[in-house]
């Protein structure tokens, strides 16, 4: 293994060595005179041996496919992002909580709106989400390729994504809280898809000032619960529950021994209010007073036991709230002493321990999932909160503490027992030991790292090849494309004896939060709809979608149903004449069958644009408010007569 | 000579040529379920080629997608239901079937003769018939297509190139079996022939 040199005559032979093994394996290849080519265009392109040996870990020819899919968090573009691992090529956007006009998310195609006003809240429209945190829905504690989940935290929603087309099929909103960070993340059979608050605020969605904080102001986890037969959350089976009103972060789900248990960790319990501009600490000192805070640690199987019993729980906004007391009385809610401001929680791929990140503590914590049950069960407490709740002793639950380097944020595994937990105030990655709670050693990355991503990482059996470091800020790293910097995800190989930086991925749509990476081979995407009159939203076929041969169009009084079909390289029908004020409603079948024969269809100044895939049936509904005349188009360069795949709509006056 | 024939054909058929009979029974039956020929289009855009697979009663395949390519050229579409011919195969393959088994039962060499002359025929006839529905579907394109090509003739056997596709046409399992079929006829024939002059 070849490491960074520092003087250039160690560069030199480090270059020579690394062109040697290039060179040994274009020989193998029987490539005739390569060698001499690569050795002389990584010299011409200034590159290093190390250099060349990232290119050669991640390059993937044209043909050959990626052993991974990640599927990142867009931030605040408002979708995922699916990314090829080692390539780090960007294969898709997922419209989620945003119209992606590509892919005729929330641009005139019904059924796409649909689930976006089942996003609205407040009475109002959301055309933009702050998506932070991704699960793959799991059997047994593994990623099973199904379903993706993600939070919105800015208007808190969870979206549910069906991985066979990708598309976002469902969206819920949690009116009870005020911005969600702690999910989604999945309990190991996704019975339920976790959401925690992040701001604490009154539940009830009214009006209290901030001097009723204490009173008045609360956290709340929900649990959704997710039949996977229909591919969506019940939200009539689903439950929330009322936390203190500290900051609650991140989650995680229990699982082996811990299976049944949620943690949840929190900031704030100084219940800061803020007011710089009135004589109070800003939050950034207020909330970090304390040199311990508390997770939250949850027994959700008992939780969803007691929300179904009679009395013991409340509605709040339509909401089935399991209270505070009611949590502590029957035993589902402790709290756990946890270092300084911490970030996240993650329990490792057994099950026994969980580890916190105090992000002003150079520490991780590790607690025994053991020690835990037998403080719970011994009662074993060092006190209570103000609101009651139980503080397990620290010392009776503590495994060990392992002290890192500035500002660790989030932690995840590898394989034997190896821990990577990003450093953000360092920019670097610690690899350290959960066998003997050591450190191993730290890579810097660039820069200000704050999740990290490791293949099938936070599984019961992580893969420990990849890595990804989603670091914030890029600064230098990338040609200058206005003072908005794209993000950097730096692809590290974490397969030998050390950590090695392999490639940086510029993320120039949105500040991504978390990712998920899995065995690209678990996933079984559709290559085209399985029917034609494919409906994605009902995910069947359409016995009413148009059909070639029978399309029409029918009109009833002012209603005009127009039954379209788009193949190559030609919409039927071709014309469309209704009278000013009819309401019209195109209903489109793409008849194709092949492979990536998507058709597009845009109507001139209608804003209307939908994607139709393969066999896929889209509705688009307007009225025609204006007399004139619209070209409508094939918006999808699908052939060499794609600029014929043209109609008029004709609106008389 | 004739003292020869005569005797020939009245003589029963030995045992390892009705075991042969019974085998070309059992091939020829598959034969009605299996693709008997194969058309590939292969272009740069379809990295795995495009295939039509013609059975003794359909064609199935990638049907769809050469027609629509095709509509561009003006070539009339695929469609089984064009084809009579697929009414009526699948029960000459049957009968093909029932010549060698009853052959097989009664162990009588003219049944196999009758049944095996029939057989050619009919394969002759239906690669001439196959022939001319190419002929016809590269010859009648309509005038008004979006792209206007000279008429051509695909071969059935080999490769022709259209546009960017190379189009091979070959023969697939169902001709296979039908064509092993074929060749125990002669060997049948030579084998009896040998034993009733050695006897």
């Amino acid at each position: 293994m070849i490491h960074h040199g520092s003087g250039r005559g160690a560069r030199l032979a480090a270059l020579g060595a690394g062109l040697g093994l290039a060179l040994s394996g274009l020989a193998c290849g029987g490539t005739a005179g390569g060698g001499a080519d690569v050795s002389s265009i990584a010299q011409a392109r200034g590159l290093s041996a190390t250099d060349v040996e990232a290119a050669v870990k991640t390059y993937v020819p044209t043909g050959k496919m990626d052993d991974y899919l990640m599927f990142a968090s867009g931030g605040q573009s408002g979708q995922v992002e699916i990314i090829g691992i080692p390539s780090m090529r960007l294969l898709k956007v997922v419209g989620v909580f945003t119209p992606e006009p590509w892919q005729g998310w929330g641009t005139g195609a019904e059924e796409t709106h649909q689930v976006l006003a089942e996003g609205r809240m407040e009475g109002r429209d959301l055309t933009w989400g702050d998506t932070h945190h991704p699960a793959l829905s799991e059997t047994d504690a593994d990623y099973d390729g199904q379903y993706l989940f993600i939070n919105d935290k800015a208007n808190p929603r969870v979206a549910v994504i069906d991985l066979r087309d990708m598309e976002t099929k469902q969206i819920v909103t949690d009116p009870l809280m005020g911005a969600n960070h702690g999910g989604t993340f999945v309990t190991p059979n996704t019975e339920y898809v976790i959401e925690g608050s992040q701001y604490a605020v009154p539940l009830d969605g009214q009006y209290a000032s901030l001097d009723q904080y204490r009173e008045r102001y609360r956290g709340a986890v929900t649990f959704w619960k997710f039949d996977r037969d229909r591919g969506r959350i019940d939200q009539a089976r689903s439950f929330s529950m009322e936390l203190p009103p500290y900051w609650q972060d991140l989650s995680d789900a229990g699982k082996g021994p811990s299976a049944g248990w949620a943690f949840i960790n929190t900031f704030n319990t100084e219940m800061a209010t803020g007011g710089d501009m009135e004589g109070q600490p800003p939050f950034e000192a207020g909330a970090s007073a304390n040199d311990m805070d508390l997770m939250n640690v949850i027994d959700w199987r008992k939780a969803a036991q007691v929300a179904t019993e009679p009395g013991k729980t409340v509605t709040i906004q339509g909401r089935r709230v399991i209270p505070l007391k009611t949590a502590v009385a029957e035993g589902i809610l402790y709290f756990i002493p946890e270092p300084k401001s911490p970030h996240g929680v993650d329990v490792t791929p057994d099950g026994t321990r969980l580890v916190v990140s105090g992000k002003l503590d150079p520490h991780v914590t590790v607690y025994s999932w053991a020690k835990i049950q037998k403080a719970i069960q011994d009662q074993d407490f060092s006190g209570k909160d103000a609101y009651g709740v139980p503080i397990l002793n620290f010392d009776s639950v503590l495994d060990g503490q392992v002290e890192l380097g500035l500002g660790p944020l989030h932690t995840q595994f590898g394989s034997n027992d190896i821990a990577y937990t990003s450093l953000f105030i360092e920019s670097a990655v610690a690899k350290w030991s959960l066998k003997d709670m050591k450190l191993i050693e730290k890579l810097p990355v660039h820069y200000n790292v704050g999740h990290l991503a490791a293949a099938e990482g936070d599984t019961k059996s992580p893969d420990g090849n990849y890595l990804v470091s989603l670091n914030k800020w890029s600064i230098d790293r990338f040609q200058p494309v206005g003072p908005l910097h794209p993000q950097n995800f730096q692809l590290i190989d974490i397969g030998g004896p050390h950590m090695d930086r392999l490639y940086d991925m510029p993320i120039g749509i949105g500040e991504p939060h978390y990712a998920q990476i899995i065995k690209a081979d678990k996933i079984k995407a559709w290559t085209t709809y399985p029917g034609v009159g494919f409906d994605p939203g009902t995910m069947s076929v359409d016995s009413a979608a148009p059909q070639a041969g029978k399309e029409r169009i029918e009109r009833k009084g002012n209603e005009v149903d127009v039954y379209m079909t788009a193949i190559r390289s030609h919409f039927t029908p071709e014309h469309i004449v209704v009278n000013r004020g009819d309401h019209v409603v195109i209903h489109i079948t793409n008849i194709e069958q092949a492979r990536d024969a998507t058709h597009g269809f845009a109507i001139d100044k209608h804003n209307v644009n939908l994607s139709l895939e393969p066999g896929e049936t889209q509705t688009v509904r307007f009225v025609a408010d204006r007399a004139g005349v619209f070209p409508y188009y094939c918006t999808e360069f699908c052939s060499a007569l794609h600029l014929e795949m043209a109609g008029y709509l004709l609106v008389r006056p | 000579m004739t003292d020869r024939i005569t005797p020939f054909f009245q003589s029963q058929m030995s045992l390892p040529s009705r075991i042969l009979m019974v085998a070309v029974a059992a091939a020829l039956l598959p034969a009605v379920f299996l693709p008997i020929w194969k058309i590939t289009l292969h272009a740069p855009q379809y990295p795995g080629g495009l295939t039509v697979h013609i059975y003794s009663h359909t064609v199935r395949g990638d049907v769809q997608e050469v027609n629509e390519l095709n509509h561009y050229i003006g070539m009339k579409a695929i469609r089984a239901e064009d084809f009579g011919e697929f009414r009526f195969v699948p029960f000459f393959i049957l009968r093909f079937f029932a010549f060698a088994a009853l052959a097989a039962l009664v162990a009588r060499l003219p049944v196999a003769a009758i049944g095996y002359i029939d057989f050619m025929i009919f394969g002759a006839v239906m690669l001439v018939d196959f022939q001319t529905w190419l002929y016809d579907y590269g010859r009648r394109l309509d005038p008004k297509a979006p792209i206007h090509l000279e008429p051509f003739t695909p071969k059935f056997l080999g490769t022709t190139q259209v546009g960017q596709f190379h189009v091979t046409s070959f023969p697939d399992w169902g001709a296979v079996v039908m064509l092993l079929a074929g060749l125990a006829g002669p060997v049948i024939l030579v084998y009896e022939w040998r034993r009733q002059r050695a006897a």
